[in-house]
């Protein structure tokens, strides 16, 4: 099986399958058109970090062998659901500093999957919680002035119908 | 994978020269490879959008580069830095979880950013109930004023747009009836609703509007006139004919001239920027329509046609009125579904066909001469209006989704020789569960699906892409084998399987599957 090699934003090799780094459509694309051996060269991730980019690969190794998702965009259940595989909840038990360069990562390098999961993660971080324990789980400021959350108060009063 | 490299540690002073060296090999590459890397690159740009660049930008000057992951990080990466994109999916992944609306208006209390996210969540579906109220001082329609201020003022976020009506008042409403003066009519209440409803994508009309269904019918216009953004009207009413606080006369001349200007009362006054429509010549283009009336016949409803009088009996159904309203939008209608609201009461249309010229005129159509998908019930309760009331270029119809009616006694083999270039068949119900045993025994087919392939499939197999059946008491392995490798080379064959076939083995069982499968072929 073939290698490739990418380069991290702060300069580290990293040694990947082709199979793998195809995870990312981004990476899959790239090789399509130079259309070759790129295993003399690194692929410059200039976006991504090492600690996030072994991340990634970690999570595209795992998934290396999953079924491509549905062509069908609407009738996806994945995005109608919030529910997370086993394995990939204990993936995303990092702090949120990296979960957020994880999401940005998979964003950025097109791995459409990870970046469901990534915001999912975050989702499920909201549900269910109160404005108050959601600012105080994602260090957010209160920024409204009283009469703005009056206001506010007095709109979703409707909405409870 | 192992994290054995050391990281650099945030406070560590960052080397310019480590910062470098992703662009000097893109040059290298560019040496080596310079065509199609250029275009690989170009993409790459083409990819990190703006958003992302900024992002970007903002962190390397935060974080002195990529280097640092770390917790004491003096400033992290928060929730509300990450692009406005992303944190869209986010929401949507949290809109999936949280249907209700007031779950995402708590949310958004978080922060001015997370509502300024949020709004367009929160306003994309208005949905308003108006009571009709039946005192005589005040005849207009009770509804939440609060709760319609907020939707007119946030009206650009609205995509989907729900009126409910209902002739009865819910007894906690009484004290809104009193609440105000003046209870303005439907149709004021709508005109003063949508002006700033530009972007409204999809709206619905449903309840029951016994007398009321001309208030409704001028909303619904209101709406296609003003709404050019609108592409699916779904309609889905019980009403009774003849029932109108109009006079025929009255009704006449509103099937003439379609302005609801002309039932006018002074309730409109309540409302003070209500004004009557000029004659519109716009009109949204619909893509797709959905239309379930419940009508029954003049009269009481415990009564028979026979107890209304005759003046009654000759107002238009209202089909008729809905065809005369909807005309000028239905030309570009690709998708329509026409059905029943299920009603132990018997329906009121007999088949009559053709329908003649009344005293208004000659009869009205929905006309849908482009309509590429249709999905109706085979039953004579709706296929005697639909042949009354619609027209269409069956010969364009590609798609048809079908629900099978077996107690109907028409013949769905009948019904599908009007479609002559059908690609998609879906048929729901194909062998639903006998509950008359005397039936049961009327027809026996010994191989149903030789009857489906004979009858339904051969004479569009030159067409047919896909045949689906739902509801099936087959597993595909045997519908694919009765219809045989003829269909199944040239056709899809998705099926669902009902489930409440009985497992062959137990023999009365089996017996019971066998009865089910012979009777259902009288449908078709």
């Amino acid at each position: 099986m073939s290698t490739i090699k990418l380069l991290s934003s702060d300069n580290a090799e990293l040694a990947v399958d082709k199979e793998v780094a195809e995870r990312s459509i981004l990476i899959k694309n790239m090789l399509e058109d130079v259309g070759g051996d790129m295993s003399d060269q690194a692929i410059p991730i200039p976006n991504v970090n090492e600690a996030v980019l072994r991340k990634v690969i970690e999570w595209c190794e795992h998934h290396k062998s999953d079924p491509p998702p549905p062509a069908d965009e609407d009738s996806d259940s994945r995005k109608k659901s919030t529910d997370i595989e086993e394995w990939d909840q204990k993936f995303m038990q990092v702090d949120q500093e990296m979960l957020f360069e994880i999401i940005l990562a998979a964003n950025y390098l097109d791995i459409k999957p990870l970046l469901d999961v990534g915001c999912k993660t975050v989702a499920n971080m909201i549900k269910g919680k109160s404005p108050e324990e959601i600012r105080k789980t994602f260090n957010i400021q209160n920024d409204f002035t009283p009469e703005e959350e009056d206001q506010i108060r007095r709109e979703n009063e409707w909405a409870e119908e | 994978m192992s994290y054995s490299r050391v990281l650099p540690s945030a406070n560590s002073p960052v080397d310019a020269s480590t910062k470098t060296p992703a662009p000097t090999m893109i040059n290298n590459l560019l040496v080596i490879l310079p065509n199609q890397l250029l275009k690989c690159i170009c993409r790459i740009k083409s990819r990190t959008s703006k958003a992302k660049l900024k992002v970007k930008e903002k962190r390397l000057s935060r974080n002195n580069g990529y280097l640092s992951i770390q917790q004491d990080d003096p400033d992290p990466r928060r929730l509300l830095d990450l692009p406005t994109e992303i944190l869209i999916l986010i929401f949507d992944k949290l809109l999936s979880v949280s249907k209700d609306q007031y779950d995402l208006a708590r949310i958004s209390s978080t922060s001015r950013q997370f509502r300024q996210l949020l709004l367009p969540y929160i306003y994309s579906e208005c949905n308003i109930l108006f009571e009709h109220s039946y005192n005589e001082n005040s005849l207009g329609c009770i509804y939440r004023r609060d709760k319609f201020d907020f939707y007119q003022k946030n009206g650009h976020l609205v995509k989907k747009l729900i009126i409910t009506t209902d002739q009865n008042m819910y007894h906690n409403s009484v004290p809104r009836l009193v609440q105000f003066q003046q209870n303005p009519p439907l149709p004021a209440v709508i005109e003063v609703l949508i002006p700033s409803f530009s972007r409204l994508t999809i709206a619905e009309f449903e309840g029951k509007v016994e007398s009321r269904i001309l208030e409704v019918m001028d909303a619904i216009e209101l709406v296609i006139t003003n709404c050019l953004s609108l592409k699916q009207l779904n309609i889905k009413t019980h009403t009774r004919r003849g029932k109108s606080p109009l006079s025929p006369s009255q009704v006449e001349k509103y099937l003439r001239s379609k302005a609801w200007s002309t039932i006018q009362d002074e309730s409109y006054d309540e409302i003070s920027d209500a004004r009557p429509i000029a004659p519109a010549t716009q009109y949204a283009r619909l893509e797709s329509l959905k239309i379930g009336i419940r009508e029954y016949a003049p009269g009481s409803y415990w009564q028979s046609s026979s107890a209304a009088s005759p003046e009654e009996n000759e107002i238009p159904s209202t089909l008729e009125i809905l065809s005369s309203v909807l005309y000028p939008t239905l030309e570009t209608v690709k998708r329509f579904r026409f059905y029943q609201i299920p009603d132990p009461r018997q329906a009121h249309y007999e088949p009559e066909s053709p329908r003649s010229e009344n005293k208004y005129g000659p009869p009205r159509y929905l006309d849908l001469p482009n309509l590429e998908s249709l999905d109706i019930q085979c039953s004579r309760e709706i296929l005697s209006p639909f042949d009354q009331y619609v027209r269409l270029n069956y010969a364009k119809v590609k798609e048809l989704t079908i629900g099978l009616d077996i107690k109907s006694g028409i013949k769905l083999s009948q019904f599908l020789s009007r479609f002559t270039t059908l690609q998609f068949l879906h048929i729901d119900n194909l062998q639903p569960f006998a509950t008359n045993p005397k039936q049961r025994l009327q027809v026996c087919l010994s191989r149903p699906w030789d009857y489906v392939r004979e009858n339904m499939i051969s004479p569009r197999i030159e067409t047919l892409k896909l045949l689906s059946v739902a509801n099936t008491l087959d597993h595909k392995e045997i519908i694919e084998i009765g219809l045989g490798d003829d269909v199944t080379r040239r056709c899809r064959v998705s099926s669902t399987y009902q489930g409440k076939r009985l497992l062959p083995g137990t023999k009365g069982k089996v017996k019971l599957y066998s009865v089910a499968l012979k009777f259902s072929m009288i449908a078709i």
